[in-house]
């Protein structure tokens, strides 16, 4: 019965017409670049993206014609960042598995992350601040108490098929994770026992976040997002590649999608509709973050990182 | 000094100098039998190729000998006449999609017809290492990772997985008997032991056999044949372990790769082991996964990346998204061709150093045959194995080709088979064998 519901519902919304279309309003061009990881300040003032070249930058997003400035530059790929709470430094994961935290602007390394043998997939950071939980090709998840650089557990995938994707639920009791075996895991962030493991995507999981009510969002290769609510499961189809990123705003109410469609897509959570369609990218979307105030999102792709007001 | 003795280094030193000199003719040696006057017996090399390939660079469009190499060959051009390309051939019944290829890329069994319970057969390297004896060791299994299921290729009588090691020292300590004499001694008594061990259970079993029924006896018999091949494996090996280590250049036998987490210098470090074992006659047989369907995100792919165009991804995203369809010209599917070539072009390094080396008649590389290919054309597709044959003149092999079979028409297991009977094993059918090829024999 389940499953029927699933099905019309996928149906319905695959039907949907295409909603309305803009263009960026801000590009900051980064020449044979592809732009991998994005992340806000908490104070939404500042944006630092990763690069395949391996530099790490900063900019002001309150002058959009600021250059950004070089915040560290490594040997390999910048393959996922994020801010500290502070707004001062940031964690930065690599290609070769390489995971620091620098300081801002200058980059000088003020902790080092040992552990991880495989190229940093995804990162995030507990509700409460203190935690930091890295995903790796290792096949492994480990949370890190930031305080001294700790590593207080070590979740193995149980498979070969890297961490992909990686989120704390709110209440920072739960994490989730996706892989490249199509399968959720949701893990116990206090004792790292798997608690469940969730099937549906037909292709591996490429996004995972929560929204504000707990619910759990997650993108795949299947073009489909899932989202999982205590009752029910609907399905939101409509992109026309992969999903590669989710971001979705502070008060849960619209969730942004990123797909190798080109293609960032705004979708209403309540009514599960596609609100908006965010074009103008020239390649796939890499990556995504919505800024604090919700009045933005910016996405990374080959040749520079995009940006688009919101209504 | 001999000249399978004749290192770069002891010239070096000779000459007081540090410039190193070039590979001379008297370096290279010779093989064990080329050296004792003996004939040259068979070996075999299978290398699985994870994932999927670049179709577009692989598969020439004619078929015969003046078919026009793709890209990805480009490196074996030297070797022109000691290599074919084998199209069209798959386990037919052994079909599977999904990242399980590695399983029964050499047996040919059908993993999946047991829902939640992984079975397997004999992969066909262990029935040539059954037959190709005595030596050291009687196989030897590599890869990227040292471990079972999808890291290693090799599955013995029962099905089960023969472990396979990534660690290029463990390798060569396993590879030869010790050097030093208190060693050599502690390992003759651990055979004794382990002789001694297996003769005991042997004799409980036997007592134990006579009290069954039918169908458990047969079950006893096949646990006693495995026991007897392990004891007549100790005793092939205490019988090796009276001559020592064989005379080689140890010295320049290297075990410590250059660049950190670098395919390449893995599979070279890998490959010159596999011509050591060869040339030494420790082992005929080897089986090589030359990295997992997932795995490792080697040092190359953001260097290739770069040169195509393609965003970074992990290694199991190349393979999806580096294969199919989606056109030759794709950065994903570019990038994956660099993938290829390089897996040929330490192919056709292996080919220069076997060939280098002298046997018994011709060269080492005559006496071998090296299988290099993967189950997948595209990621999970298991309809067609790219598949590339290459040395064993000596054996009986017809190269400088390229087969095409139509699809289902032939097996892998009659590749298999093929070879197997190549090599001299008294095989006459192997899994779903119809017959050898002779499209690919003199």
């Amino acid at each position: 019965m389940m499953a029927v519901r699933h099905l019309v519902l996928s149906l319905m919304l695959a039907c949907l017409p295409s909603a309305e279309a803009a263009e960026p309003d801000q590009r900051w061009k980064c020449e044979n670049q592809w732009i991998i990881a994005l992340d806000t300040s908490p104070d939404g003032k500042w944006l630092a993206a990763g690069s395949d070249d391996g530099s790490v930058t900063i900019r002001t997003l309150a002058d959009e014609a600021a250059p950004p400035a070089l915040v560290k530059r490594f040997s390999v790929p910048v393959t996922a960042l994020v801010f500290l709470p502070d707004g001062k430094s940031v964690v930065i994961g690599t290609w070769d598995g390489t995971l620091v935290t620098c300081e801002l602007p200058g980059g000088k390394v003020i902790q080092k992350f040992e552990e991880h043998r495989e190229t940093i997939t995804t990162l995030a950071l507990s509700p409460c601040g203190k935690f930091l939980a890295s995903g790796s090709a290792d096949d492994r998840l480990i949370v890190w108490d930031l305080a001294d650089g700790e590593d207080l557990l070590t979740m193995h995938q149980g498979n070969e098929y890297d961490v992909t994707t990686l989120a704390f639920s709110p209440d920072g009791e739960s994490i989730a994770t996706g892989d490249g075996e199509n399968q959720l895991k949701i893990w116990d962030a206090s004792t790292g026992e798997a608690v469940e493991t969730l099937k549906g995507h037909q292709k591996p999981v490429s996004a995972v976040i929560y929204d504000p009510g707990g619910r759990l969002i997650s993108g795949s290769w299947d073009r489909t997002i899932r989202v999982r609510g205590k009752e029910n499961t609907v399905t939101l189809a409509g992109h026309a590649g992969e999903i590669t990123d989710l971001a979705i705003d502070r008060k849960g109410t619209r969730l942004f999608s990123g797909s190798e469609d080109r293609t960032v897509k705004i979708w209403n959570l309540k009514s599960a509709k596609i609100a908006r369609t965010l074009t103008g990218a020239s390649a796939s979307i890499r990556c995504l973050v919505v800024t604090p105030d919700g009045r933005s999102v910016v996405a990374g792709t080959k040749g520079g990182i995009l940006r688009w007001n919101l209504k | 000094m001999t000249s399978s003795s004749f290192s770069r280094r002891s010239v070096l030193r000779g000459f007081g100098a540090t410039l190193a000199l070039p590979a001379l003719e008297i370096m290279t040696g010779k093989t064990q039998a080329a050296t004792r006057g003996g004939t040259d017996p068979g070996r075999l090399a299978c290398f699985y190729i994870p994932g999927a390939i670049n179709h577009y660079n692989w598969f020439p469009k004619e078929t015969g000998f003046d078919y026009t190499a793709g890209t990805t060959h480009e490196p074996l051009k030297d070797h022109r006449e000691r290599y074919s390309i084998l199209s069209g051939l798959s386990h037919i019944e052994g079909r599977i999609s999904g990242h399980k290829h590695p399983y029964n890329f050499l047996t040919g069994h059908n993993i999946a017809e047991t829902p939640g319970v992984l079975t397997n057969s004999v992969s066909f390297d262990q029935v040539a290492a059954k037959h190709l004896g005595p030596t050291y060791l009687p196989s030897l299994a590599l890869s990227w990772n040292s471990g079972v299921g999808a890291t290693t290729l090799s599955r013995n009588s029962l099905g089960v997985d023969i472990p396979a090691t990534s660690d290029y020292r463990r390798v060569f300590e396993n590879l030869f008997p010790p050097a030093d004499a208190s060693q050599l001694r502690g390992a003759r008594e651990r055979i004794a032991l382990n002789r001694s061990i297996l003769d005991t259970a042997g004799g409980d079993v036997r007592a134990l056999k006579r009290k069954l029924g039918v169908a458990d006896r047969d079950r006893i018999e096949q646990y006693l044949q495995s026991i007897r091949e392990v004891e007549k494996r100790l005793d092939d090996r205490d019988a090796i372990l009276k001559h020592g280590r064989p005379d080689f250049d140890e010295e320049n036998v290297r075990l410590v790769p250059a660049g950190k987490n670098s395919m390449q210098e893995h599979l070279e470090l890998m490959m010159d082991l596999v011509a050591l074992a060869f040339q030494t006659d420790m082992t005929r047989v080897v089986t090589h996964c030359l990295g997992g369907e997932a795995g490792p995100n080697y040092s190359e792919y953001p260097e290739w990346a770069k040169e195509t165009g393609a965003p970074t991804r992990g290694t199991h995203d190349y393979h999806h998204k580096g294969s199919g369809n989606r056109g030759g010209d794709n950065p994903d599917t570019m990038l994956i061709g660099k993938r290829d070539r390089l897996f040929m072009t330490c192919l056709a390094r292996l080919m220069d150093k076997l060939e280098s080396i002298k046997a018994s008649d011709g060269s080492l590389l005559d006496h071998t045959t090296l299988m290099m290919g993967g189950s997948q054309i595209s990621s999970h597709s298991g309809s067609s194995f790219p598949m590339l044959l290459a040395g064993g003149k000596k054996l009986g092999f017809k190269h400088g080709q390229h087969v095409r079979w139509e699809k289902d028409e032939r097996s892998a297991s009659d590749l298999y088979l093929t070879i197997l009977q190549q090599l001299r094993c008294p095989v006459e059918k192997f899994k779903e064998s119809k017959g050898d090829l002779s499209e690919i024999l003199a």
